[in-house]
């Protein structure tokens, strides 16, 4: 294996993704060269210090704004809280309604006897 | 395929439990920032995307099938969203420590066999720095892998789940990835050893 060929399978070395014939051939090249063993130490350095990079964290109100959106772009109905809020009312509402209906029917039948609608 | 925890969440989701929502985000926030953040390499465009991620997951939870991780999901939106901003801002990333004033080194073609090693010259915040704009001048499509390899930690797998990359793919962008870092961080390195941190690289072959 040449200097080319070991420095193109740094990455899937370093991440244990070569079978083991090219393992072992990577692994009697950097042994070999100098030059390479000290490419892959950089390299694998690198890699190292990707990972220590902090992660960026999202802002102290950042799951406050995530709910702002949903209720602002959705007029609040895509909570079940709110959509419940809008369903019970109106079933309560047609319950209302047929009793008020009953009721009204119920008082012109009574009330029309007294003459109010019997002339 | 997905643990039971996920699959009780997923079904508040889709019921609209607020309660639910809640606990999704304060669970996949900061994983998802910091994707988005990276791939962006600015705070303010950072938040709108990440912000934006969970109100479409909101909006297409009834569409989770799940046939992949909660997270995979995620981060595939994460992902694609990203890329949308990218094409819709039309411009390269900014550098993630943009408040710094310096931009850091150009990518410079410095790269002979004595560069000292990049850990040797820069540390703590300058290294982070390095790194930081590094990222940014990698192309998009090798910075997405990078990013979900190194920084994100997840494996080849779960990548190829997000991106629907095949592996050989995933595996020859994150080389090119990770060799252009450490250029980068070589010529970087270079430059603050030999005291020119100051003068822009241009003096510099
Ligand atoms: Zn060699």
């Amino acid at each position: 294996m040449d200097h080319q060929a070991a420095q193109e399978r740094f990455s899937s070395y370093r991440d244990q993704e070569l079978g083991p014939e090219e393992t072992r051939s990577v692994e009697e090249h950097l042994q070999t060269c100098r030059a390479c063993r000290r490419q892959y130490a950089d390299f694998q350095e690198t890699v190292a210090s990707l990972g220590t990079l902090p992660p960026a964290g999202p802002p102290a109100n950042f799951a406050e704004g995530v709910f702002e959106r949903v209720r602002k772009r959705s007029h609040g109905r895509l909570f079940s809280q709110r959509r419940r809020g809008m369903a019970v009312p109106l079933e309560w509402l047609s319950l209302i309604m047929l009793v008020a209906v009953v009721a009204i029917y119920l008082l012109f039948r009574l009330s029309s006897p007294f003459g109010l609608f019997s002339k | 395929m997905l643990s039971l925890r996920e699959r009780l969440l997923v079904r508040r989701l889709k019921n609209r439990d607020e309660k639910a929502f809640a606990e999704l985000v304060s669970t996949y926030q900061n994983r998802i920032y910091n994707l988005v953040f990276r791939m962006l390499g600015d705070g303010a465009e950072a938040e709108d995307v990440a912000q934006e991620v969970f109100e479409t997951v909101f909006k297409v939870i009834d569409s989770f099938r799940g046939d992949a991780q909660l997270s995979t999901w995620l981060y595939r939106i994460a992902s694609n969203q990203c890329k949308n901003r990218i094409k819709y801002l039309g411009r390269r990333p900014k550098a993630g420590f943009a408040d710094d004033g310096e931009n850091g080194v150009p990518p410079s073609a410095v790269r002979g066999s004595s560069a000292p090693s990049p850990h040797a010259v820069l540390e703590g915040r300058q290294l982070e720095q390095a790194i930081a704009t590094a990222l940014t001048l990698l192309d998009d499509e090798q910075r997405e892998v990078l990013v979900l390899r190194d920084l994100e930690n997840l494996s080849y797998a779960e990548i190829g789940a997000i991106t629907e990359l095949p592996e050989g793919t995933i595996k020859s962008r994150l080389h090119r990835a990770r060799m252009a870092v450490k250029s980068h961080l070589e010529a970087a390195g270079q430059v603050t050893a030999s005291g020119g941190a100051n003068h822009p690289l241009g003096d510099k072959e």
